[in-house]
């Protein structure tokens, strides 16, 4: 596992955003049946997602975040160096959103745009990237995490469809004195296979075609196409088990936390279900490991900065809090970072017709 | 932890009647059975075994006994008479 630390960097602000528009339980019941339903979502965790309308995009919900966060911040828009966009829910094949919403944000053409392929575990590697930037001398830094999740989903899957929603986020970095940031990252490629998109686009391995289309019944008895998510439940749990305890130890370790002096620790909210063995592994009260997915589901990249800003944005824009970032997921991939941080500047939650 | 430990903890998570597994028991068709099943399996085992149960492997398993038999080292195997025990009960 890579452990760095970071001097020099400090977050300044957060915020998210998310489609007006919801799914409930009583609607999956429609296609599942109540029972069925119900059963499902005491096992995710999640009554409400957040599902954007046809043609409404990732970029359009990190816009709307960021927007409200320069505003709150104040900054001129002169003064990013840098934007990275954290998401597999992009605009179009090419060119990278990161480039559209540099212009869409109005940032000068010094700004760097990059965007950075990955889900559950994108909002560390997006923070880690960020500082490192800083490190190397860019002043101001903005980190756009989102996922149209719910896009993914076959609306005939019940193992992924009732689970995830849509947000966006932004939050913003600069150059200060401050507490360091301390990361542990890593990757286990070999279990790719267990949270995949299996076809799609001209230049997959898998190409797009007008049979990875064909959404047919499956082993699972889950109807869905190639080009739908498809998810192995029990082996994505299981990585969860190997990888995130051993995680947080070691993020502790590197940032010399003892976890009774953690105020929150903020796991990708994954599912209630997981979320409630692991805090229970490691010994952590259930009041420090906010859930959040009640209300928007399992928001892939979003949903570590959406938990902070639902669930602790009031005390994060009056005082300092010690936070544990954690996610873990789709690659397989996993990330921590131990972080001090606040006052920040955290806009109320946007909601994007 | 013993077999009948473990099995108890079986029919708590599956919602069957206290004594109903004895170890034998096909997995395939047991009431309640299913991947809901296998992720509470997986939890259980971490919790009270320390261990992380490969979902492959429990995929696998044919019988409520297979599933004990994946953790050879928390859960020991039913006591076998021997041919040395066979000899010494006729020797009494």
């Amino acid at each position: 596992m890579a452990g760095l630390t970071v001097q020099g960097a400090v977050i300044r602000g957060i915020a998210s955003s998310v489609p007006k528009a919801t799914q409930s339980v009583e609607d999956l019941a429609k296609l599942f049946g109540p029972e069925e339903a119900e059963k499902i979502a005491q096992a995710t965790g999640v009554r409400v997602r957040r599902v954007g309308r046809a043609g409404l995009c990732c970029s359009d919900l990190c816009l709307a975040a960021c927007e409200s966060l320069l505003k709150g911040l104040a900054w001129e828009r002169g003064s990013i160096d840098a934007l990275l966009f954290v998401s597999h829910s992009c605009d179009y094949p090419l060119p990278a959103t990161s480039c559209l919403l540099q212009d869409r944000l109005g940032l000068p053409q010094s700004c760097a745009a990059f965007d950075v392929g990955l889900g559950c575990s994108g909002y560390i590697y997006g923070l880690w990237i960020g500082a490192g930037l800083i490190a190397s001398g860019c002043k101001r830094v903005l980190v756009l995490a989102g996922e149209m999740a719910s896009r993914m989903a076959s609306p005939l899957d019940r193992t992924t469809v009732p689970l995830f929603g849509d947000a966006g986020t932004a939050t913003a970095l600069e150059s200060a004195a401050g507490s360091p940031m301390h990361f542990e990252l890593g990757t286990d490629g070999g279990g790719y296979r267990h949270l995949i998109v299996p076809a799609g686009t001209s230049t997959a391995r898998v190409p797009h075609s007008a049979q990875t289309l064909v959404r047919a019944p499956q082993a699972d008895a889950n109807i869905r196409c190639e080009e739908d998510l498809v998810m192995n439940g029990a082996e994505v749990f299981a990585f969860t088990l190997r990888q995130v305890p051993p995680l947080i130890s070691a993020v502790l370790k590197r940032s010399q936390w003892e976890r009774e002096h953690v105020d929150f620790f903020f796991l990708h909210q994954a599912n209630k279900f997981i979320l409630v063995h692991l805090a229970r592994r490691l010994g952590l009260p259930p009041e420090r490991v906010p859930i959040v997915l009640e209300h928007y589901g399992n928001t892939s990249s979003a949903s570590i900065p959406l938990a902070m800003t639902h669930s602790a944005r009031e005390s994060l824009a009056r005082r300092k809090l010690k936070l544990v970032l954690a996610g873990f997921g789709v690659g397989l991939s996993w990330g921590a970072c131990a972080v001090e941080l606040g006052p920040i500047v955290a806009p109320p939650l946007e909601e994007v017709p | 932890m013993t077999r009948p430990e473990f099995y108890s903890e079986l029919e708590k998570l599956l919602g069957l009647e206290a004594g109903s597994v004895q170890g034998e028991e096909p997995l395939s068709g047991m009431a309640g059975w299913d991947s809901m099943a296998i992720l509470l399996f997986i939890a259980l085992v971490d919790e009270k075994l320390g261990e992380v149960a490969s979902p492959a492997a429990v995929i696998k398993c044919r019988t409520v006994a297979d599933l004990a038999n994946m953790f050879p080292g928390k859960i020991p195997g039913p006591t076998v008479p021997t041919e040395l025990d066979d000899r010494a009960a006729s020797s009494n």
